[in-house]
């Protein structure tokens, strides 16, 4: 299509040229490191803690669970600078930062402190914001990432942590740009961060990837922070460079996605820069553009900032005894990959990917269940089966019916693990499963009788006192296994009869000359279906068998 | 982290001003009385007589410039000769402080820099205990005298003069045009 130019001159050429650089200069979809330019990466992680209380008042931090909360409705006078207010250290963020950095192999500092550093903006009200400049609170540790867990190319990575600081949150801005305006927020303000700096480690996108998920899942198993990315919650920057030259920081990145599409943009345009001659500008600060799909620049070195750190006058240092990192130590959970370990071991002999259901947060879940509360239901199931069948355990049952069948049904039923818990315990789900490990129930009755007592539940509203005696409804709707009562010659007589009923010669000429031997799976449903699952499937294509004469 | 250079950065004017002369000036104070008894004497005799340090020239209005816009306050109206005065003025004062060297003070303590700070130079090192303990009291503890409420009932706009919606509105321009 021809356009016009102000100058008249056609503009099909400049309009595919401008395509062509588009192309060129937004991040690819085959994205490849090249063998020439090293990738290197460092991480800067800032989180905020779920603690009650912000951290130097003691107002409400509800800032990234209520993020749509009334502004400025949780703020006191500290939190917004008014004259002739002091900090008070919040000490729940010491414990909080003692259990992130014992859980990251980190030193910590026994006598840490804090500073101010200076900066204006207009969600900042005090002038500077207090963090740990010169005396961190940990340093010095290290995050191992692997191939079978982590998903990463190499069989381990470690990933060095530089260290570990407590900071106060900012506000947020709302710029209205048309009325020259910004909306400021300061329920944010003084809410607890800890700033995690990584050394550059990162040598390709999956370990950042990784990285960051496991950070991600450690704080959230930690219970120290919702480590939501979407909230805010949970805020990377990345320092992205290749070879030995310059760094370039990137902010403002939203997601995971954002992330990985960043640094591999900034990747291949800092080659681009270095092929054409050109030069990478030391200390540039770039951000995302989620529409355009790429970098922008934000800051150079010029425009960085005297920070003028200087320790704060008002706040005491954080001194420590040595029995707090025991204590706070042996408090610790089982951390997730230990975990995930223990799961894949005897008695439980979990799959690594059963393994993950249960250890790691994943954006499959939903508000009806998370991995813990499933965790903790699986052991406590898992113990009193065991308890009852001793060494006969079959540790298939429990994997099969509470993360797959029970958690289907849940899903399609749209119940809480919460309310299903309180009725369908983990003592009443190890008698169902003992049902099964008896043989006294099919695996078809099972799922049956699974789905109505959880379909009940719901229909009485979760009522706690709702009856659930398990014999009595296998009785009620006869799931009982009938092959004890079943004789072989009244088995011959129901498959027969199934195979009549079928009326499809050709089918049965196919399973008899192996043509398509799998369709005898058909008719062993035609069979369970009609029983209701009383007769084992195993019975079934025993006799099947047998009267097709096919082995 | 904390090499003696950032350090000393942090005393941002220090960089043209770094210590003249060795001296001391005078006994380290020990107690809130003996601060208080230095104060009610007559100004002219806190300073140390001993002490002789450089006349501090005025400083370069470039120096000025550059100090109102780190702290964010506008130039273009602002009187840079008054503020050179007044700034030099303090500019003394800061060169007679760093002829006190923490190495060689006079009892010969070597000083901590991480002392310097109004707070207690030694505190108590907290227990496990403690902690939980103080966790546990400040979570149960806010003082309504300080806008600290359960329900954020107060109302933190009530008193600014622009205000939308509960938000604070910062008009733009405020620092960068007054520069």
């Amino acid at each position: 299509m021809l356009r016009r130019t102000k100058t008249g001159i056609t503009t099909v050429a400049t309009h595919s040229m401008f395509r062509i650089l588009r192309r060129r200069y937004s991040v690819t979809s085959h994205f490849k490191l090249n063998d020439r330019y090293k990738l290197k990466c460092g991480l800067e992680i800032h989180t905020q803690l779920n603690t009650k209380n912000k951290l130097f008042s003691a107002s409400n931090n509800k800032s990234s669970s209520h993020f749509n909360s009334i502004p400025n409705s949780q703020v006191s006078f500290f939190d917004l600078a008014l004259p002739g207010t002091q900090p008070l250290l919040n000490y729940e963020p010491i414990l909080f930062a003692t259990k992130l950095a014992l859980s990251l192999n980190s030193e910590i500092n026994l006598n840490s402190s804090f500073d101010r550093k200076h900066y204006f903006y207009a969600d900042q009200p005090q002038g500077y914001q207090i963090t740990q400049h010169y005396s961190p609170f940990a340093q010095h540790g290290h995050m191992n990432l692997f191939r079978d867990i982590d998903n990463i190319e190499q069989e381990q990575k470690r990933i060095n942590i530089t260290q570990l600081q407590i900071e106060q949150d900012t506000g947020k801005s709302t710029y209205l740009q048309d009325e020259k305006i910004t909306l400021i927020d300061l329920n944010r303000s003084n809410v607890p961060l800890i700033e995690l700096v990584t050394e550059p480690d990162f040598t390709e996108l999956q370990q950042v990837k990784a990285f960051i998920k496991k950070y991600q899942n450690l704080i959230r198993h930690l219970h120290i922070s919702t480590g939501d990315l979407e909230t805010g919650a949970m805020r990377v920057d990345v320092n992205v460079s290749i070879n030995e030259y310059p760094r370039i920081e990137l902010k403002n990145l939203p997601n995971t996605s954002s992330i990985i599409h960043a640094i591999k943009f900034e990747y291949e345009r800092q080659i681009r820069i270095i092929e054409t001659g050109g030069t990478i500008p030391s200390m540039e600060t770039r951000g995302w553009d989620a529409n355009k799909m790429e970098t922008v620049k934000l800051r150079s070195k010029e425009g960085i900032m005297d920070y003028r750190y200087m320790p704060d006058p008002e706040l005491p240092n954080v001194t420590l005894s040595e029995d707090i990192i025991t204590n706070v130590r042996e408090t610790l959970p089982i951390l997730p990959d230990t975990l995930i370990h223990k799961l894949m071991s005897e008695p439980f002999n979990l799959s690594l990917k059963d393994a993950k259901i249960l250890t790691i947060k994943s954006n499959n879940q939903n508000d009806l269940y998370d991995h813990e509360s499933l965790r903790n239901y699986y052991l406590e199931t898992f113990t009193e089966y065991k308890n009852q069948v001793g060494s006969t355990i079959n540790c298939k049952l429990p994997t099969t019916w509470i993360i797959h069948e029970l958690l289907g049904d849940l899903n399609k039923l749209q119940i809480p693990l919460l309310q299903c818990e309180a009725i369908l315990t983990p003592q009443l789900f190890s008698e169902f499963l003992l049902l099964l490990h008896k043989e006294k129930i099919s695996n078809t009755s099972g799922k049956l009788l699974l789905f109505h007592i959880l379909e009940t539940m719901k229909e009485v509203s979760y009522d706690k006192t709702m009856e659930l005696n398990l014999n009595k409804l296998i009785k009620e709707f006869n799931l009982e296994l009938t092959n004890n009562d079943v004789g072989d010659n009244e088995l011959t007589e129901i498959c027969q009869q199934i195979l009549d009923n079928l009326n499809n010669d050709k089918m049965i000429q196919d399973i008899k000359s192996g043509k398509k031997p799998k369709s005898i799976k058909f008719i062993i449903g035609q069979g369970m279906r009609l029983y209701q699952g009383r007769i084992k499937p195993q019975d079934f294509e025993r006799k099947f068998k047998e009267l097709l004469n096919v082995k | 982290m904390l090499s003696p250079r950032s350090y000393r950065n942090a005393y941002l004017i220090a960089h043209s001003t770094v210590r003249f002369a060795s001296s001391k000036i005078g006994p380290q104070l020990r107690s809130i009385g003996e601060v208080e008894q230095l104060f009610s004497q007559p100004d002219e005799i806190k300073t140390d007589p001993t002490i002789q340090t450089p006349k501090q020239s005025l400083p370069s209005e470039e120096l000025v410039l550059k100090l109102l816009k780190l702290s964010g306050l506008p130039s273009k109206c602002a009187s840079i000769p008054v503020i050179q005065q007044n700034l030099s003025k303090q500019l003394d004062l800061i060169n007679k402080l760093h002829t006190f060297s923490p190495e060689n003070s006079q009892d010969g303590i070597k000083l901590d820099p991480n002392h310097a700070r109004i707070m207690p130079r030694s505190t108590h090192k907290l227990t496990y205990k403690e902690l939980m303990e103080k966790i546990e009291y400040q979570k149960q503890n806010k003082d309504p005298e300080l806008g600290e409420v359960e329900d954020g009932s107060w109302n933190a706009t009530e008193t600014t003069s622009i205000s939308r919606n509960g938000y604070f509105v910062f008009r733009h321009g405020f620092i960068h045009d007054g520069n």
